[in-house]
């Protein structure tokens, strides 16, 4: 939950932004984790998370002219757009007969799974933080699923010095975690 | 349990978190409190997609039509639409007798002094009806805040240059319309 001098100071940040497009770029750096968390817990699925992620912060840029602070969370204004965004891949999907599975849970059941949307987003944000190559191979072996083989050779190191650094960037995403929570 | 060890079992967790979204328990709590951990991390958005997607605002950031939309008249007008469009539709139906005779004028169905006496003697009517539709619109505005004088100064300073302007657009374009076509 946000305090009232950070709800402020995302209150200039929006107001910059619609005054200054170019702007936007910093609303996205700080929202990016969030939506695609958002994206990626209600559609299971990375491909579906990055389209609603791309449409959510288009629909977000174009209409941002419009958007009128009355003291909300501006993610609150961004998990619409998304939670939209979403229904309409999934009907997209579901039209053209590509939907492999069921979309993600009802409205009602998805208030409840929001803290799982904010705990992924505060982890892949974490990520960002980690030392260069302990997050060079996080971000292989999660965000491009590459086997601990291909890491290796992609960083030209022993698959054991990958699995060490893989390691210790778990753990060290483990103790920041625990240091936030406090 | 050596280093070696525990690193194999952690990376065995991961694989099976990797290849079928689910977690596995290695039977070792320290390892499994990581992989609990690193199922979050499955999905985790690549660097690529989100520099690509970036670029995307960037370039559309530096276009003229953004630069045009968040000028502040246009942001404005944007957010004061639906006040600016109740304007329009009151001062359309102020000029309505304005507009309706043109065309009955323009499509010969009467004569250019019959249209004359008709706006003249109805000009008023019509004119009534708008500050009617006016005063409803505006008793439409405040049902939320409530009829409190507070409510309805907030309201009149916030809306009313979007409202009035629409207003006096639209009925002066009426006006202006049958003056040019000597009706009025």
């Amino acid at each position: 939950m946000l305090n009232a001098k950070q709800l402020e100071a995302e209150r200039r940040l929006i107001e910059s932004s619609q005054r200054q497009p170019r702007h936007f770029g910093r609303l996205y750096d700080r929202y990016f984790e969030r939506v695609y968390g958002f994206a990626l817990t209600r559609a299971g699925d990375r491909t579906a998370a990055e389209d609603i992620t791309a449409e959510t912060f288009r629909q977000a840029f174009e209409n941002l002219p419009r958007f009128e602070w009355r003291g909300v969370p501006f993610s609150a204004w961004l998990f619409r757009i998304a939670a939209n965004a979403a229904a309409d891949y999934f009907k997209r999907a579901s039209r053209e007969g590509s939907l492999p599975e069921a979309p993600g849970p009802t409205d009602d059941a998805w208030e409840s799974r929001l803290i799982e949307v904010e705990t992924r987003a505060r982890l892949f944000e974490l990520v960002r933080r980690l030392p260069k190559e302990q997050r060079q191979v996080i971000e292989m072996r999660f965000g491009k699923e590459k086997s601990v083989r291909e890491v290796a050779q992609g960083m030209n190191k022993t698959e054991g010095a990958v699995k060490a650094l893989q390691h210790r960037a778990i753990e060290s995403l483990r103790a920041r975690i625990g240091d936030q929570n406090e | 349990m050596s280093e070696q060890l525990r690193y194999e079992k952690l990376d065995s967790s991961i694989e099976k978190i990797i290849s079928s979204g689910e977690f596995a328990s290695s039977g070792d709590e320290q390892i499994d409190a990581l992989a609990r951990l690193a199922s979050g991390l499955r999905g985790l958005p690549s660097a690529e997609f989100k520099a690509r997607l970036a670029a995307e605002f960037r370039k559309e950031g530096r276009s003229n039509l953004s630069r045009v939309t968040a000028l502040a008249p246009f942001t404005w007008l944007v957010r004061q639409r639906a006040f600016a469009a109740a304007g329009g539709t009151c001062g359309l139906a102020a000029g309505a007798c304005c507009v309706s005779g043109a065309i009955a004028s323009v499509t010969g169905l009467a004569t250019a002094a019959a249209v004359t006496n008709y706006i003249h003697s109805s000009i008023p009517y019509f004119f009534g009806f708008s500050v009617v539709m006016l005063l409803a619109c505006l008793a439409w505005s405040l049902r939320p805040q409530g009829f409190t004088p507070r409510a309805f100064v907030v309201t009149v300073r916030r809306h009313g240059l979007a409202f009035g302007s629409a207003y006096v657009a639209v009925f002066g374009a009426s006006m202006a319309l049958t003056m040019a076509m000597g009706l009025y």
